[in-house]
């Protein structure tokens, strides 16, 4: 097998593994999923690129995460800044009527509003719960993909769960 | 004695020991306090997991296709024979240089092996160039540069002064 037929396999495995995942960690921390796909492949071509030198496995997870959130970060301060800075022409909009028994479009509205309770957390808070409730990553690996302690994660954990549970409780947004 | 909320918060995560789960879920029986922050930490659970779903096949083999074909779309080196092209042209402007050289007659002083420095003056087409020397210069290669041709031989500098203005200075083998 070449050395590129090599780096192509490698490549295909960490794709199909983690790629999925990933998009749905950033979605949830951006609350845009084309933000997202920009996010995951950006970090997808880094990780390509390096290949040789990057982990592979599970560590290659754990490697892409750091990646993500780093850039999802960045695209948070990005996001906050042209709020700023749009933030006296930005309209306030009107509260929606629905006709009774639109159930489907209330329950987007309110998964909305769910998400914007999210993106209210404090960003750290905001990547270990995303992270708790959608990879299935213990707090030893979450820990390690984000290279905090455990005792870091758990508090992390427990605070966003808190905040967000206030959020959600205050508006009757539980959604299932 | 109540337990601290983190408690909670990592009894869902199934992180404590089967010792402490034990104690903690006999405790969540006898207080309603406990038991109402545990369900509201399980029902943000339930929300977030409820606006998860997995990205669409296509997308991911699309964004997967685009990752990899972008590697293939890299920029290859010119083939052989269209360097040789250039070789063949800068042939032609070494005669038109040796031509120049010895109408001018003219050098900067010598390097230090013995081989003499020359200025060549821009002329408005940049084809055209007039050697201040009366030797032949001895060709080494010939590359593009940002839509210039010019010259790049063994000891020599290329330097864009301005805009309009471009100097080339050429070494040539024995020198006066």
């Amino acid at each position: 097998m070449s050395d590129e037929q090599r780096k192509e396999e490698i490549f295909q495995s960490v794709y199909s593994d983690n790629m999925d995942l990933l998009l749905r960690i950033v979605r949830r921390i951006t609350g845009c999923e084309a933000a997202a796909e920009d996010i995951c492949q950006e970090a997808m071509i880094r990780y390509y690129d390096r290949i040789g030198s990057v982990p592979t496995g599970i560590e290659a997870r754990y490697w892409l995460i750091r990646v993500v959130k780093n850039l999802a970060y960045n695209h948070e301060k990005r996001k906050e800044r042209e709020r700023r800075a749009y933030q006296k022409y930005l309209d306030n909009p009107e509260p929606r009527e629905y006709p009774e028994g639109d159930r489907e479009v209330l329950r987007e509205e309110t998964m909305e509003l769910v998400q914007k309770a999210l993106e209210k957390l404090p960003y750290k808070h905001r990547m270990v719960l995303v992270l708790k409730e959608y990879s299935e990553m213990n707090y030893k690996e979450i820990a390690k993909s984000l290279n905090i302690s455990e005792s870091n994660v758990k508090v992390r954990v427990f605070r966003a769960r808190q905040q967000l549970a206030g959020l959600l409780k205050k508006d009757e947004l539980y959604v299932s | 004695m109540c337990p601290d909320k983190k408690i909670l918060s990592a009894l869902m995560d199934d992180e404590i020991s089967l010792y402490g789960r034990e104690a903690i879920e006999a405790h969540l029986k006898q207080c309603p306090s406990c038991m109402q922050s545990y369900t509201e930490m399980l029902k943000t659970r339930e929300t977030l997991q409820a606006m998860d779903h997995p990205w669409s096949e296509d997308k991911l083999q699309a964004m997967k296709e685009s990752i990899m074909t972008g590697k293939k779309y890299a920029p290859m080196k010119k083939p052989f024979w269209q360097r040789q092209i250039r070789w063949t042209a800068a042939a032609g402007w070494a005669l038109f240089f040796g031509l120049g050289a010895l109408l001018a007659g003219r050098g900067l002083g010598n390097s230090g092996n013995g081989a003499t420095m020359v200025d060549i003056h821009q002329m408005n087409d940049s084809s055209h160039f007039t050697l201040d020397s009366d030797k032949s210069p001895q060709l080494i290669f010939s590359e593009d540069l940002a839509g210039e041709t010019v010259v790049d031989l063994k000891d020599t500098a290329i330097t864009y002064m301005g805009e309009s203005e471009l100097v080339h200075y050429v070494s040539f083998e024995g020198g006066r």
